[in-house]
């Protein structure tokens, strides 16, 4: 007998739906509302001290990737071609095979002027100063440098439609690290890896993740980022803005509590993020490595604009989306060293409808954006177009177009795969 | 300033009882699990009574839902947590499914469980619960042309997966536009 799609209809309606406790639902959201007041309550006193310590606290140091603000970078002039310190990175050649939970794998990748074939069947990329990392349908880590493949470890295996940002691995915007959990096990770990001298440097064994799972929230020079995983059913968990985390200084190889305030504060640390809004010394430090969605840019005009999602009643919008009022977008932003950002579209480019979003930096200066990169949404005109912004040139150049509104799709690093 | 006013309690509660059923309905389908479906349910009533005070139309508040049960269980659903659970949280056994007493629940059923979030929302949305293009695109926060290239994509891996077995939808049902 053949199976048709009204037949689930049917058979859904032929369940008996259970009883819901509406008073129960209504004492849940009176305990939300609470504490959104007392959010909002203790929101104007926090500013005032993260902006303090802000003022005091930056102090992170790094050896192996870029240092914090306020340390002079190299910066491009143009008398000098600029180089990159991670080339321009993205797979257009792939397989999709709907039999796997992955539907994407990757048969090439191309990394700057060169075309990498890793030899593995890899289904997501991310980056570090000394290669390409990716993870196979196993869970498997594996490092290229382009010369040879090396699996330096193994992770959660990749379910379907998860973005990068969500799996167990992490690197940081710069440098060479690279941070994972070991799969789900009594003997789960934290490890660190160094990708320029190919050997694990720190790992923490059974690191505290609460009632769930350990969930990587971000790689920061050289502090690793993790929490409790959210309620998968969504009960009680926790907004972004309030989570607690653990933090992991490779450094020093001590681990201790923190929570987000502190994140963003690492971020406005190091040069390659940015910083939204019209206020530099208020505006929310936002990076592609932290889980918290896409960074999104779009034009307007003839210029390329960062772009934040806002409350129409002004209230804050935390990492999960959550929170009353109609979202409306605004405009505008800084690079983390204040720098305001005012890039140009390629002359006579005619841009993609999609929003552009951040998926690598090439150097403190540079950094890359692939249009529809935000959600995989409908091919169009531009579809996939990678730009290449220069803050301190304040111009985009089309670095690789699109290929094209016939549906085919580009993969870039860090960026939710298509589903 | 912001100000979090109170919600109705009585309205809201008149409306829960209501069309809990319903949009358990839409629950389900969306993400194929009864025990996770009440818990979509119930968290998409709290997200609306927490909107409830500016809900202009609460006659729109059934249509606000449903978009927050399909928005929510598509995030649940790129979550790794979802795909992965640690041994100390598995389901409670005790409790049944009373869909698992129905006849064969079929291979399509299955099949619609291999979809990916946004895919099976399509689908379902436009061919189990006969909404437009337009309407599944509004529940899925996306554009209609969104909402064609996912029911394709879906139902071109229902063919894949089941061949001859799967009766696609007939014509008319495609050619519902808004």
């Amino acid at each position: 007998m053949n199976a048709s799609l009204r037949d689930l209809r049917r058979h859904v309606d032929a369940a008996p739906p259970p009883q819901f406790d509406v008073e129960g639902i209504v004492a849940r959201g009176d305990a939300r509302l609470r504490r959104r007041r007392a959010a909002l309550a203790a929101g104007s006193a926090g500013l005032v001290l993260a902006v303090i310590v802000a003022g005091v606290t930056l102090t992170g140091s790094n050896q192996r990737s870029s240092p914090p603000v306020g340390t002079p970078t190299p910066s491009v002039t143009d008398t000098a071609a600029p180089t990159d310190t991670r080339p321009l990175t993205y797979a257009d050649d792939y397989t999709a095979d709907p039999s796997l939970d992955i539907h994407w794998r990757m048969q090439s990748i191309e990394y700057g002027d060169r075309t990498l074939r890793p030899g593995i069947d890899a289904t997501a990329l991310d980056l570090t100063d000394d290669g390409v990392v990716m993870v196979a349908p196993d869970g498997g880590i594996h490092l290229t440098d382009g010369e040879a493949t090396e699996k330096i470890g193994e992770s959660t295996i990749p379910g379907p439609a998860m973005s990068w940002a969500e799996w167990g691995v992490k690197t940081s915007t710069a440098g060479s690290l690279v941070a994972w959990f070991t799969p789900l096990g009594p003997d789960r770990s934290l490890v660190v890896y160094d990708a320029h001298e190919h050997r694990v440097v720190t790992q923490v064994a059974r690191p505290d993740c609460g009632r769930y799972d350990c969930q990587l929230e971000a790689l920061v020079g050289d502090r690793v980022y993790w929490s409790e995983s959210p309620d998968p059913t969504g009960g009680g968990r926790p907004q972004w803005a309030g989570r607690p985390l653990q933090v992991l200084d490779v450094a020093t190889e001590t681990v201790s509590e923190t929570n987000t305030r502190a994140l963003w504060e690492d971020l406005r640390a190091y040069p390659r993020g940015f910083v939204e809004g019209d206020n530099y010394e208020t505006g929310a430090a936002v990076s592609q490595d932290v889980n918290t969605g896409a960074v999104r840019f779009v034009p307007q005009g003839s210029t390329l604009e960062l772009q934040r999602w806002v409350r129409d009643t002004g209230a804050d919008i935390d990492g999960d989306g959550e929170g009353d009022g109609p979202v409306i977008f605004g405009y505008g932003g800084f690079d983390t060293t204040g720098r305001r950002l005012n890039l140009r579209l390629p002359a006579g480019y005619s841009p993609a409808e999609h929003p552009y979003a951040l998926f690598q930096w090439l150097d403190d200066d540079r950094f890359a954006v692939m249009a529809g990169a935000a959600d995989f949404d409908e091919p169009g005109e531009g579809y996939g177009d990678i730009l290449v912004c220069d803050i301190a040139r304040e111009r985009c150049t089309l670095a690789a177009p699109g290929p094209g509104p016939d549906g085919s799709l580009r993969l870039v690093p860090h960026v939710t795969l298509p589903n | 300033m912001v100000v979090l006013r109170q919600p109705d309690h009585e309205a809201f509660s008149e409306f829960a009882s209501a069309r809990s059923a319903s949009l358990f309905r839409t629950a389900y389908l969306v993400i194929g699990d009864y025990q996770l479906a009440q818990d979509l349910v119930q968290e998409s009533l709290v997200k609306t009574y927490l909107a409830w005070p500016r809900l202009r139309d609460v006659a729109k508040a059934e249509a606000y839902t449903r978009r927050v049960i399909v928005t929510t269980c598509i995030s649940w659903r790129r979550r790794r947590s979802f795909s992965e659970r640690p041994a100390t949280h598995v389901p409670d056994a005790s409790v049944t499914d009373p869909t698992t007493l129905l006849p064969e629940q079929g291979e399509l059923w299955t099949a619609v469980g291999h979809l990916p979030p946004r895919q099976r929302a399509a689908v379902v949305l436009r061919f189990c619960e006969d909404l437009s293009q337009a309407q599944t695109a509004e529940l899925m926060g996306c554009s209609v042309g969104s909402v064609k290239r996912h029911t394709s994509l879906a139902l071109d891996k229902l063919r894949a997966e089941m061949g001859a077995r799967f009766s696609p939808p007939f014509v008319d049902e495609q050619a519902v536009t808004p």
